[in-house]
């Protein structure tokens, strides 16, 4: 991915100084330090050391970008509070740019935490000390304040966050970066502490409370779960002068450390649904990616925040035409920063902005914010742009289905990081309209966005069947759909997406019993794969298997791949694995009739698996009856079911005792009787 | 503090006491130094750090460990090498690093930097990290410290030798004497320890088996299983049988001691059990083990026998005397709704009952109970528990007290519902009665789950 920002930083730079040197504006430091003034104001700080406090403030810009452009401020005031207080404790810091930014960090990390002043001063003298001394990684020389805000916050669990913790981790647990992310392993997992009570109680931690000086040592010693773990490696990188920060996924808790500049590596994480617990703008991990990217280059971000507040100043002077202007080069010069974004939407907002600006907000986020992150783009586009730009109507739903598949077209992967495309998809989908004919006309439009990369193409098959449910006219007129789509793709490979819908449609189909589906899917993915080369010889009778369904049960488990189940009734040969017991692998035959033989061709290997399984045969897959149990298999089995004259509509061979089944073709054959 | 300490690392390394000795060898990396030990007959050392990326690391090593105050207090009979682990490297340069750290085990580091002592023989007698390392703020407290393990690995060579003579000579119990004395040295364990006393011992007539093989925690661990099982007995006998070995350490008594008590809990035999807690507290009373199990055995043993105060309570400390009413108190209630008759005995003594409270009188106007203290007594202090749940409905509890039953006295008023109060009264109040009521014109419940009253009873 590319993140070279254009215009150039030059030619930015020219612009910036023109706009205020012709048209006699104040310059970016003043209007910085009258934000700045604006909430030193609202703190109303008192004592006699307020007002050196403010002269020493006002005199460094450095001091005041980085207190206004390191990403949120949650409470203005108390940040200043905090910082006065910092300050008071230690005035010589405001010349010393390392610690003054730790100090700001601090400051703008304790109203979201709820530390007191103490805490953050006691925060700030932690780290201060501990660099002066040489006991933090070096990486801590070279973070930005928006990096050190993941230090001054500390982790979640508060126990982790204490002087003497902290202590603990600095001594004890002391790593090179990287190290971090197996940090979490200095703790044991352990579901019940020695006298059997749960983690999930109060009592786990209870009797070990004064048996070690922190927290941290009590958690080294008695272990924990996936929250205490996840905050141990956390905190201990933390108390070592490296960011990192823990997060909740789907039942599990996990971090994430920044183990080298601009690099954070999830740990101990089993999910991409991430939720981080220290967080800015939102908390998924592609927002932490964008704020990263964006905060990284600090030059970039003051410049885009100089202009945001030039296009400021023009709206509270009336000059919307200018605050619209200056606030969309803000956005196309820095587009990873969220702050130009959103101060786009709050001037079109506050300036009763035309439909044709919002239009080309549109346009700028499919161009410029899409191609990073489709997840955050499309939460800026469903919350505020679409509500301006997608026309009402029942009868405009075409133009409603034309914007939105710009978004899908713009969209080509998961950029910043993994999101939640289906639930997007489906916010998309509603917002057509009513008619769910146009509804699936929309997802036939996204799937053909999507075929050639097939990145999407699963989720969007997956939001589909959902909404298709038993509706077996509707999924094939969406089949046919899809069909005529690809087909127009001409010179794409359309191999993969051919293949990721065989895998969601073929054990569902099968499952429905729809032949017409599964057999025309299967047709159309067979082209994948070459027919098996072993062709044993046929029974009396054609192949009766061929034009039905086949299932097994587990579809798509580690061995199986479902695109190829068509072929193991039809002539070509396919494949499959069962992972269950009992292994069983179905038949619905293209053609009810008298059965004359079964032919089966095993995969290569472990053909002994088939020992002990039995033909089963039904005629109407429900009442089953067994027709032959085998024993000294090999690769080829040709079973002579002639004279038992059997009339079945279905054919299994099942193994009651072991999970897996592997053929290349389980041929049917016999005499058709419809 | 520790902090403080290290904080004067700088200054300290520069003034360093240091005696005159012909300077160590240095292996140029760990494979170099092991061998040239092995070839020499000497025990090596290695700095362990990260001085790249940790800038306490790079000071200590060029102000103490490259000092020549450092190397010349050495003996000359000892190699010296480093190991230096980067950060942030590339594909390239990890390969190279794993390298070059062939045959040294990552493992035995948990925390930067760290100073490894190994015998010739290549066996890691001592590392030292963490809070200790950060201790070691001069080159003489560095050297002291290197000198110590060293003087015990010259023991080891010693004891090593005897057992290898002893088993030629086929003296057990001289082997066995020369195992116990290797095993007492303050350095890591031997390898196969168990399996070398197994042999010469097999009855462990000297503990040591029983020492080194025991689980620690993890015997609580598998106490409290076979509790969940419901083998208590064998619990018991499983903690007996260990309590007989004299061998263990005071840390591992009090926790063989703790297991028995969580046994006997168990059995609802808190009594015995709280005897056994307060043992193990005596046992080891300041390692992590031993303040465990007392904590464990204050809230399952000395709370219920209403032997001990919470720690939050405010009573805790103050002159409040014993508790009066557990032993001899009876009370009677105003009437009685909704409670369970075998919760009565719970409001002053055992277990606090499940359901949350101890008796249940209908909602009337003054609710109460009376506790008949069985004689005059000196009362001091009480702690009231309500109710778990419906606290507010004792918002308005007041305390009266009588020499005769019938004459009350005022003697304290809650001013707001709590989970418990502890009444410690004005001065000490002379009286058989206690009255705890509701006091408000409304009817109302009055339930608690426990009363605990202190003070004196008279001789």
């Amino acid at each position: 991915m590319n993140f070279s920002r254009k215009p150039s930083c030059v030619a930015f730079g020219i612009f910036l100084a023109s706009a205020f040197l012709l048209h006699a504006l104040p310059s970016a430091n003043e209007l910085l330090k009258l934000e700045a003034q604006k909430i030193i104001q609202g703190a109303a700080l008192e004592g006699p050391e307020a007002a050196t406090f403010s002269k020493a403030f006002f005199a460094s810009p450095d001091w005041q970008h980085e207190l206004l452009d390191s990403g949120p401020l949650s409470d203005p005031s108390k940040t200043v509070t905090h910082l006065f207080a910092l300050w008071k404790g230690d005035p010589d810091l405001s010349a010393r740019p390392l610690d003054r930014a730790m100090a700001t960090a601090c400051a703008l990390e304790g109203p979201g935490k709820k530390y007191d002043s103490t805490e953050v001063v006691r925060r700030y003298s932690y780290f201060r000390d501990k660099w002066k001394f040489g006991f933090l990684n070096a990486m801590y020389e070279n973070l930005s304040v928006f990096e050190r805000r993941y230090l001054a916050r500390g982790v979640q669990h508060g126990g982790f966050n204490s002087a003497e913790s902290m202590e603990y981790h600095n001594q004890e647990v002391c790593l090179p970066s990287e190290a971090y992310t197996g940090a979490c392993w200095y703790a044991r997992w352990i579901l019940h502490n020695p006298f059997g009570d749960s983690i999930h109680g109060p009592l786990y931690y209870h009797p070990f409370q004064e048996s070690w000086e922190s927290y941290a040592e009590v958690v080294r010693n008695v272990g924990g779960v996936c929250g205490s773990l996840s905050n141990f490696g956390a905190a201990a990188a933390l108390a070592n002068g490296v960011p990192g920060v823990t997060m909740g996924e789907p039942g599990h808790c996990a971090y994430a450390i920044l183990t080298k500049p601009g690099h954070w590596q999830p740990a101990y994480s089993l999910s991409w649904k991430r939720g981080l617990h220290t967080s800015f703008h939102h908390g998924s991990w592609g927002w932490h990616m964008l704020n990263t990217k964006a905060q990284q280059d600090v030059a970039a971000t003051r410049k885009s925040a100089d202009l945001r507040r030039l296009s400021s100043y023009y709206l509270a002077k009336g000059n919307v035409t200018k605050a619209r202007e200056i606030s969309r080069v803000a956005r196309l010069d820095h587009p990873l920063a969220w702050e130009n974004w959103q101060h786009s939407v709050d001037v079109l907002t506050e300036s009763k902005a035309h439909e044709k600006d919002w239009q080309e907000l549109h346009q700028d986020v499919l161009k410029m914010l899409a191609p990073l992150s489709g997840e955050i783009s499309f939460y800026l586009l469903n919350k505020h742009v679409y509500p301006q730009v997608l026309p009402k109507g029942e009868d405009r739903s075409d133009e409603r289905r034309k914007i939105l598949l710009s978004f899908q077209k713009a969209v080509s992967d998961w950029g910043l990081g993994r999101w939640d495309f289906r639930g997007d998809l489906s916010k998309q989908v509603a917002l057509i309209g009513k008619e769910s004919k146009e509804q699936d006309a929309f997802i036939v439009d996204a799937f053909g966005a999507h075929a050639e990369k097939n990145l999407f193409t699963p989720d969007i098959l997956a939001l589909q069947m959902e909404r298709v449910g038993d509706d077996e006219k509707r999924l094939s007129q969406f089949m046919t759909a899809i069909a005529q789509t690809l087909s127009k793709q001409k010179g794409a490979d359309l191999s993969n997406v051919t293949d990721t819908l065989a895998r969601t449609v073929l054990p569902q189909a099968a499952k429905r019993g729809d032949k017409a589906t599964f057999q025309y899917i299967g047709k159309l993915t067979s082209k994948n794969y070459e027919s098996h080369p072993i062709s044993p010889e046929t029974f009396p009778g054609i192949l009766l298997s061929s034009g039905g369904t086949f299932g097994i049960q587990k579809p798509g488990n580690r061995w199986d791949n479902p695109s190829r189940h068509w072929g193991v009734i039809e002539e070509h040969g396919g494949d499959f694995h069962t992972d269950a017991t009992p292994a069983t692998a179905t038949v619905q035959l293209g053609n009810y009739g008298r059965v004359t033989g079964v032919v089966i061709v095993t995969r290569g290997g472990n053909v002994g698996r088939l020992n002990g399984a039995q033909i089963e045969t039904s005629i109407d897959g429900e009442n089953w009856k067994s027709v032959h149990t085998f024993s000294k298999v090999s690769q080829v089995q040709r079973i002579d079911l002639s004279d038992q004259k059997i009339d079945a509509g279905f054919v299994r061979v099942i193994h009651p005792s072991q999970p897996s089944l592997h053929f290349h073709k389980l041929h049917v054959y016999g005499h058709k009787k419809n | 503090m520790a902090t403080r300490r290290t904080n004067g690392l700088i200054l300290a390394a520069l003034v360093v006491p240091f005696v005159l000795n012909a300077a160590p060898k240095t292996g140029e990396d760990f494979t170099g130094a092991s061998a040239l030990a092995e070839k020499e007959k000497c025990p090596f050392v290695i700095y362990v750090h990260g001085s790249s990326w940790h800038p306490a690391s790079r000071i200590f090593r060029e102000k103490i460990w490259e000092s020549a105050a450092f190397r010349e207090s050495l003996p000359d009979e000892v190699i010296l090498t480093e190991i230096h682990l980067g950060q942030q490297l590339s594909e390239e340069e990890a390969k190279a690093q794993v390298e070059k750290l062939k045959g040294w085990k990552r493992g035995t580091v948990r925390t930067f930097p760290a100073i490894q002592i190994f015998g010739n023989d290549g066996h890691l007698l001592k590392t030292i990290q963490g809070r200790e390392m950060r201790e070691l703020v001069s080159a003489s407290l560095v050297t002291a410290e290197i000198r110590e393990v060293l003087g015990h690995a010259a023991l080891r060579r010693d004891f090593l030798a005897a057992i290898v003579k002893a088993r030629e000579e086929k003296k057990r119990e001289g082997e066995l004497e020369a195992l116990s004395r290797l095993i007492e040295l303050p350095l890591d364990d031997e390898p196969k320890i168990i399996e070398q006393l197994k042999a010469v011992d097999p009855d462990d007539s000297t503990g040591w088996q029983a020492r080194l093989g025991f689980g620690n925690w993890e015997f609580m661990r598998r106490v409290s299983g076979l509790i969940k099982e419901g083998k208590l007995v064998e619990a018991v006998t499983e903690a007996d049988r260990l309590l007989s070995v004299s061998r263990h350490s005071s840390e591992q008594r009090a926790l063989i001691l703790g297991a028995k008590a969580h046994a006997l809990v168990a059995q609802d035999q808190l009594s015995e059990a709280w005897i056994l807690f307060q043992e193990a507290r005596e046992t080891d009373p300041d390692g992590p083990n031993g303040k465990a199990i007392w904590r464990y055995g204050l809230r399952v043993a000395g709370m219920p026998l209403r032997e001990i105060l919470p720690a939050d309570s405010v009573l805790t400390g103050k002159e409040i005397g014993a508790n009066i009413s557990r032993d001899h108190a009876r009370y009677s209630l105003s009437s009685e709704q909704h409670g369970n008759p075998e919760d009565y005995l719970t409001l002053m003594k055992g277990r606090h009952a499940k359901g949350g409270f101890a008796f249940h009188t209908a909602a009337e106007k003054d609710a109460n109970i009376v506790i008949d203290l069985q004689d005059a007594c000196e009362v001091r202090a009480l702690r009231i528990t309500n109710r778990s749940s419906q606290v507010a409905r004792a918002e308005s509890l007041t305390l009266w007290t009588s020499s005769d039953g019938t004459t009350w006295e005022k003697g304290w008023a809650s001013e707001s519902a709590q989970p418990a109060w502890d009444v410690l009264l004005k001065s000490p109040v002379t009286a058989r009665y206690l009255k705890l009521g509701l006091d408000r014109k409304t009817p109302e419940h009055l339930h608690l789950k426990a009363v605990d009253v202190y003070g004196k009873r008279p001789k």
